[in-house]
């Protein structure tokens, strides 16, 4: 058994190692550290399932090494800045005020395509719009246009947007959902009087939101169905 | 912080299990090994009482090992070793020498590369 722990310990270590060495581009959204997990737990806990000749005992091992070195790992990784860096590698910026980095890209085997690709998905069309692009630890790219192109916000007009919150919902399919009552400020009780004033039942309402400020949204039950 | 806490209790207790079950299987198959030459000893000595008391002390450690074995060998080789415990008995109980040094000498070159397969080596780990 002893081995099993030896085994799990070097598989962790080597895969890390591994996934680290591929870089960001293979490993999209996971950070390594979970990628390599998520592999292995799922290898792992078929084994047992599925081959009755061998260990039960073993596996179990082995995803309780796994799952515990994944925590411990992240715990490290919140406390310790270098363990971070170690373990997920550093956001790199590649676009700075429209110019491409091409050391970091390089460094990152970026191809312009990936990065004209990436950009389009954030509907960035031109490299020189870009203020700043991130490649991140989970492959992602994280865009921040200039200024002058990013889009006109209430707060730049000085405008007051009035805060609605979220429609919350209280009714759905013809059963009062009183769990999210706090979120808009509503009571059964007032549930009751709007029902009344909007001369409706709960049992012939399909769908009813309330937002913090009152406003209602109703789509009724469809008969005959 | 607490599922940190959480799965450095389950590692080391993991960890501590297995130390314990890799030992005492480690020990337990040296056991049985030396009482099953001891065995053979007596046979060749016509101790039939000491063959006897060997073997029944070799089933006995055999026995006290058996629910660690399933978590280093497979059902398959749970079977064998039974099997051959069963069979060295058997021989023991008819009165056939011949055979019973020969399944016992058997038995004792099996447990020996089982031994082998657990050390701790990096032959065993790659």
């Amino acid at each position: 058994m002893l081995i099993v722990v030896i085994r799990a310990l070097v598989i962790f270590v080597i895969l890390n190692i591994l996934l680290r060495i591929m870089g960001k581009r293979q490993i999209g959204q996971l950070q390594p550290i979970e990628l390599v997990i998520t592999i292995l737990l799922s290898e792992i806990s078929v084994q047992p399932l599925t081959q009755y000749e061998a260990s039960f005992v073993t596996p179990i091992i082995t995803l309780v090494i796994l799952v515990s070195l994944e925590i411990i790992a992240s715990t490290l990784c919140m406390k310790s800045v270098t363990f971070r860096n170690l373990m997920q590698g550093n956001s790199l910026i590649i676009i700075r005020n429209g110019v491409l980095d091409q050391a970091q890209i390089k460094r990152l085997r970026f191809t312009l395509d990936d990065i004209l690709e990436a950009l389009r998905k954030k509907d960035v069309f031109r490299i020189e719009d870009v203020q700043y692009a991130i490649a991140e630890t989970d492959g992602s790219l994280s865009v921040l246009l200039k200024p002058e192109k990013r889009s006109f916000t209430k707060e730049d007009g000085k405008i007051n947007a009035p805060d609605y919150g979220i429609p919350s919902v209280v009714v759905s399919d013809g059963k009062i959902i009183q769990s999210d009552f706090k979120e808009c400020g509503m009571t059964y009780e007032k549930l009751v009087q709007k029902l009344n004033s909007l001369g409706k039942r709960p049992e012939d309402i399909m769908l009813m939101t309330i937002d913090k400020a009152g406003n209602v949204f109703v789509i009724d039950k469809e008969k005959n169905i | 912080m607490k599922r940190f806490y959480i799965s450095l209790a389950m590692l080391a207790s993991v960890i501590a299990f297995s130390i314990y079950g890799h030992v005492t299987l480690y020990r337990n198959f040296e056991r049985i090994n030396e009482d099953l030459k001891q065995c053979v000893e007596a046979l060749e000595k016509e101790d039939e009482q000491g063959v006897f008391e060997h073997l029944s002390k070799a089933e006995k450690t055999w026995d006290e090992s058996k629910w660690l074995i399933g978590s280093v060998y497979s059902h398959q080789t749970k079977i064998e070793m039974r099997h051959l415990f069963l069979l060295i008995r058997e021989l023991a109980e008819s009165g056939d020498k011949e055979n019973f040094k020969e399944k016992t000498e058997e038995m004792i070159a099996y447990i020996q590369t089982s031994i082998d397969s657990i050390a701790v080596r990096l032959y065993n780990i790659f």
